[in-house]
């Protein structure tokens, strides 16, 4: 009966004028992003955050909140309509979205994909409310060392699962930790690697480093490529499916939820990787696996369920724990921590108007976004011919106004040019910026636990392996680690052989 | 691209080692009283054997002349550079000029060079975006911008 008090309570936070204001500006904004092709919710968000500084901290997390689910349902539009992922998160969706488009059916694929997200945000919602709030009291008994090994954990896991190669992965942890070590060290109050430099003094910090190696890196990048689309130009009708096709789409829609649910918990996951998965596990136990992307309504419903709730579940880690399981979340983090709230285990005690506004926000959030996206798709669509000549220069100067009103410094604009530059070089060398941006996030709560738990100890790492939480974590991670390992050596050796047949 | 490893290896190798250096003279202190340079020596140590064997990948490929099939998207391009310069000649000009003219200039060149649009539409951008500045952050959010030599 108490949650049901809170749930009230939190609908009454989110239909506050200013709140709901902010909703409808970040689904809006979501939406919009997520149908322009080379701008996600990353860089967005990221240009955001310093607008959002002006707000309450409630509003702000439901509008940063609210660009990046509105982005899932964006995504869908040109995925569906141009063959093109506006989202990273719809990739899959294009597959059998277009073929369906091409059969005349784009009103079903963008229909079934909306209602099938809006069902799946909906669960995920719930799921949140009735596990953050257990879960953030179990977390209380947390001492340093169980938040050392969960971090360990969640940073073996967000290397395992990033893109690209496993070990640049590493090597940008790596790199991410020692930023987050800048500024005055925790225990005994002294500069480190500030150069003399008083800016440097409370560590570099969140905006400039978000903004340059995502927004602005992003951009830079974009301007090398030309973005060509082809357009479904004809009238979209029939967006409401049949009694029979619901039939079809209701189990895809019920899977993809529970599995976008369960990975946008895990750190690393989130809504991309849900999405591949749910396709996967849906073509794998339909009975025609062959007829995926040629237009299958389940291989649109599933992905687009999947990636919507694991939009919404990747908030249990951040505001139980305080442990943001993927980059989106570390700027959320970001924009509770540009407000002096510390996101953990006391965040839903000590700000409810938070944890449940922003919940509840969410269901209104859905909402908005079944009503912006069925009938305003057309708008959506002719967003898409906006050329990008206008829309950089426009963004970088977001950026850059953005970045200096969080502290009127012009220091932060160059430590954002700085970054961009950083996050630039390493897309051009296959380095991937979110362990980086992940690492550096949770850089001070690894160095303070690691410290505290050997001051506690008297210099024994054996804290580690005593405590069963902490021990659950290592082992965890050692599991993941070798598992890594194990499947590279053995691809590599499956590579050897076929090439030792081959000659 | 020439290098794929061993520049990211050999720039990465540089900065652990300068790290690992200020963190030894911060003061390692001991197992039961770390000190402030303690974890990050650590992970500093760490990056640079991880950087080592990044470049020593590059030498060994080499050796083996094994040359690794890079895309030409993979060349740094003059474009993106224009746009730091810029960025970076904004900053620089900002306390001098102020945010409308400042502003103004960099809409000309983004919009005008970089994006090569017409420019009656680039001076339109330019004044949007100078408007745009002026009534949301200066006027309704009163960030302290700064105001340059003609205050505006």
């Amino acid at each position: 009966m108490e949650v049901v008090g809170y749930v009230f309570y939190g609908l009454q936070v989110a239909l506050q004028p200013e709140n709901l204001l902010y909703c409808f500006v970040g689904v809006s904004l979501g939406t919009l992003v997520g149908v322009l092709p080379g701008i996600g919710p990353i860089a967005t968000m990221s240009l955001m955050l310093p607008i959002s500084f002006h707000t309450s901290p409630v509003s702000a997390l439901i509008m940063l909140a609210g660009i990046y689910y509105g982005a899932q349902y964006g995504g869908t539009i040109t995925s569906v309509l141009a063959n093109i992922p506006g989202e990273a998160s719809t990739v899959m969706t294009c597959l059998d979205g277009y073929q369906m488009a091409r059969k005349g059916k784009a009103g079903l694929a963008l229909g079934v994909s909306a209602i099938g997200s809006f069902i799946a945000g909906s669960l995920s919602i719930l799921g949140l409310i009735f596990l953050a709030q257990p879960l953030a009291k179990r977390a209380l008994s947390f001492g340093p060392p169980e938040y050392f090994s969960l971090i360990c954990m969640a940073l073996v896991i967000l290397i395992s699962l990033a893109q690209g190669s496993l070990y640049r992965s590493a090597i940008m942890a790596l790199l991410g930790l020692l930023i987050g070590l800048v500024g005055l060290d925790p225990i005994m109050a002294r500069p480190r690697f500030t150069f003399g430099l008083v800016d440097l003094m409370d560590g570099v910090a969140i905006v400039p480093l978000i903004m340059g190696i995502f927004g602005i890196a992003e951009i830079l990048i974009n301007l090398e490529r030309t973005l060509k689309q082809d357009i479904y130009d004809a009238e979209i009708a029939g967006v409401y499916a049949s009694l029979r096709e619901w039939t079809v789409a209701k189990w895809a829609i019920l899977r993809g939820t529970v599995i976008g649910f369960l990975l946008g918990i895990l750190p690393g996951g989130g809504a991309v990787i849900s999405s591949f998965i749910a396709y996967g596990v849906e073509k794998r136990l339909s009975k025609y696996p062959e007829k995926y992307g040629t237009g299958v309504i389940e291989g649109v419903a599933a992905p687009e369920a999947a990636n919507n709730a694991a939009a919404q579940s990747c908030l249990i880690p951040l505001l139980s724990l305080g442990l943001p399981p993927n980059v989106v979340m570390a700027i959320l983090y970001g924009g509770l921590m540009i407000h002096g709230i510390q996101p953990g285990p006391l965040l839903i005690q000590d700000h409810p108007d938070i944890f449940w506004g922003l919940a509840m926000s969410m269901y209104v959030g859905n909402v908005v976004l079944l009503v912006l996206n069925l009938p305003l798709v057309g708008l959506w669509v002719k967003l898409l011919k906006v050329p990008y000549p206008i829309l950089f220069p426009l963004m970088l100067f977001f950026c850059i106004i953005g970045v200096y009103s969080v502290n009127n410094s012009v220091f932060d604009i160059y430590l954002m040019i700085l970054f961009g530059l950083i996050g630039y070089l390493m897309k051009k060398f296959d380095f991937e910026p979110a362990p980086l941006a992940m690492a550096y996030v949770l850089s001070p709560i690894f160095e303070s636990s690691f410290r505290q738990s050997l001051n506690i100890s008297g210099g024994s790492i054996s804290i580690f392996f005593s405590r069963p939480i902490s021990l659950a974590c290592i082992i965890m991670a050692l599991a993941i680690m070798s598992f890594q390992i194990g499947s590279f050596y053995l691809s590599r050796h499956k590579a050897w052989v076929y090439k030792q047949k081959q000659t | 691209m020439r290098n794929y490893d061993f520049l990211p290896g050999l720039f990465l190798g540089i900065v652990s080692t300068g790290t690992c250096v200020m963190a030894y003279k911060l003061g390692l202190g001991s197992a039961s009283n770390p000190g402030p340079g303690y974890f990050s020596f650590g992970i500093a140590f760490l990056l640079g054997f991880m950087s080592f064997l990044l470049c020593f990948k590059e030498v060994l490929r080499k050796a083996r002349n094994k040359e690794k099939n890079i895309s030409s998207q993979k060349v740094i391009q003059g474009r993106p550079m224009a746009v730091l310069g810029a960025l970076l000649l904004f900053a620089i000009c900002l306390e001098f000029l102020g945010l409308c003219i400042c502003t103004f200039l960099l809409m000309m060149f983004l919009v005008g060079v970089v994006g090569r649009q017409k420019w009656r539409l680039t001076i339109l951008v330019g004044f949007f975006a100078v408007a745009f500045a002026y009534v949301i952050f200066i006027v309704l959010l009163g960030v302290p911008f700064p105001r340059g030599i003609l205050g505006i």
